[in-house]
């Protein structure tokens, strides 16, 4: 029943984040809006899986087919917090992950099955670009860290995305773990996401509605 | 589970929080350190506009005392000469006119390194001179509203307050050629609001940055040294709009 309860809470605890992305859209800057269709996209896609498992009791097309965007949307999100200075660099990290995703889910194994390979992939690429960002936020930043959505984004999806790609590797090598020790794997895993999904929340409450003007 | 399961569950359990116990201290380090970065640079702003307000204010007086006096002399000596003829006596009256003109100048840039008015008046007396006597030398048409007023406030934040005034039009007379400029400074909710745009030129934003020219650094340092935050709206040929808004 706690189980239950927490996987429910964990996978919809997004909404909360998705609801508050929705009231302040329209003055949300653009350079953060890629991280809020990124919000939207995890609530529509965790809401397509309820019914999906509902029904027909497997939701791993559409989940593989989620981490795809998911990845595209971070990068922009990215490359967008970047001033898009760099964003060749991020066309060539998207079409890298790409060739990965089409290896892993079309060609190597299907659509219909649990993939990891590219899970685990842009989960290190998405935490290694949030280190960077977090650096050069420490480094360049000549205003207070307090209240800065930049920072708190980093830090969840460092936080996230590291215990992802730990996570994830338990399916590429498949230790033979019974199915109790697997349950409770994934319990930690819900209270991270729960965690990171809160501090969406708070991101999105600490966007600012004007861009300040500041010399690095 | 079985028992070496547990265990392995376990220690997964126990890194996990070990984990996220040191990347937490790092970053909480990380941020303190930042902290103390911004303080130290926030101190150096200061010391160095405190040293080129010290300077200003010498080189003020100097061209005042000195150069201004000189040139004073100069020409009431001139007026001591008796002219032989009429191209003589036009050739005096055309030089004390440019003596004139250096001692108005000189007035005018003395002025504009330590603003008398200052001195005299508050922050919005003296603003409100500086941006009249900018509009008549420079020939543009120069509006300025105020609203409120700041009681209490420290001379040297008024300094402040008054050299981003300064910068900020003299950058626009400078690169953005305008013809008119609105300046606007309003108190309201504990907060001083001052919006200044101008129909010049405008600039790219993201090569103003990188520009080694130190009027727009000297804005955005003072602003931040008033606490304050500053927008700043422009482009290329759309001319420039400077937002910025100060705790009082």
């Amino acid at each position: 029943m706690f189980f239950t309860v927490l996987s429910n809470t964990s996978a919809f605890s997004m909404i909360i984040a998705c609801v508050i992305g929705m009231a302040r859209f329209a003055g949300i800057l653009p350079a953060y809006r890629p991280f809020v269709f990124f919000i939207w996209m995890a609530v529509a896609n965790d809401l397509f899986s309820y019914l999906v498992i509902n029904t027909s009791n497997n939701n791993v097309i559409n989940s593989n087919l989620y981490v795809l965007v998911e990845y595209g949307l971070l990068l922009m999100t990215f490359c967008r917090l970047d001033g898009s200075r760099m964003a060749k660099r991020y066309y060539f990290l998207f079409i890298a992950g790409a060739g990965v995703w089409i290896l892993d889910n079309l060609l190597l194994h299907s659509l219909d099955h649990i993939n990891s390979i590219f899970r685990v992939s842009y989960s290190v690429v998405i935490l290694l670009l949030s280190i960077r960002q977090l650096s050069v936020l420490i480094v360049s930043e000549k205003r207070s860290l307090s209240r800065n959505a930049v920072l708190l984004m980093s830090v969840s999806f460092m936080f996230f995305f590291s215990f992802k790609a730990f996570f994830e590797t338990f399916y590429i090598l498949q230790p033979p773990f019974s199915r109790s020790f697997y349950f409770n794997l994934f319990a930690i895993f819900w209270v991270i996401n729960l965690l990171t999904n809160l501090t969406y929340a708070i991101a999105i409450l600490w966007i600012p509605r004007k861009q300040e003007f500041t010399i690095p | 589970m079985d028992t070496e399961e547990a265990r392995i569950y376990y220690t997964i359990v126990i890194e996990t929080g070990v984990i996220i116990f040191l990347a937490s201290f790092f970053i909480g380090i990380m941020i303190w350190g930042h902290r103390k970065i911004k303080l130290s640079y926030k101190d150096k702003i200061f010391t160095e506009s405190l040293i080129a307000e010290n300077e200003r204010a010498r080189i003020a007086a100097d061209l005042h005392d000195e150069l201004g006096s000189s040139l004073a002399a100069i020409k009431l000596y001139l007026e001591c000469l008796e002219p032989y003829n009429i191209k003589e006596k036009e050739s005096i009256a055309i030089t004390g006119g440019y003596i004139d003109n250096a001692i108005a100048k000189i007035r005018e840039v003395s002025n504009n390194l330590t603003p008398k008015a200052l001195q005299r008046d508050d922050f919005f007396a003296a603003a409100r001179e500086f941006c009249e006597t900018t509009a008549r030398s420079a020939r543009i048409q120069l509006r300025f509203t105020s609203v409120g007023s700041l009681p209490g406030i420290a001379k040297e934040n008024e300094i402040h307050l008054y050299r981003i005034i300064q910068e900020i039009i003299t950058n626009a007379l400078r690169h953005g050629k305008p013809v008119h400029i609105d300046v606007s400074i309003i108190v309201k909710n504990k907060q001083l609001h001052i919006a200044i745009s101008d129909d010049g030129d405008g600039f790219d934003k993201e090569s103003a940055k990188t520009a080694t020219g130190s009027g727009l650094h000297n804005i955005v340092n003072r602003v931040h040294l008033l606490k304050g935050i500053i927008y700043l709206d422009t482009e290329p040929g759309l001319g420039t709009e400077y937002t910025i808004e100060i705790p009082i």
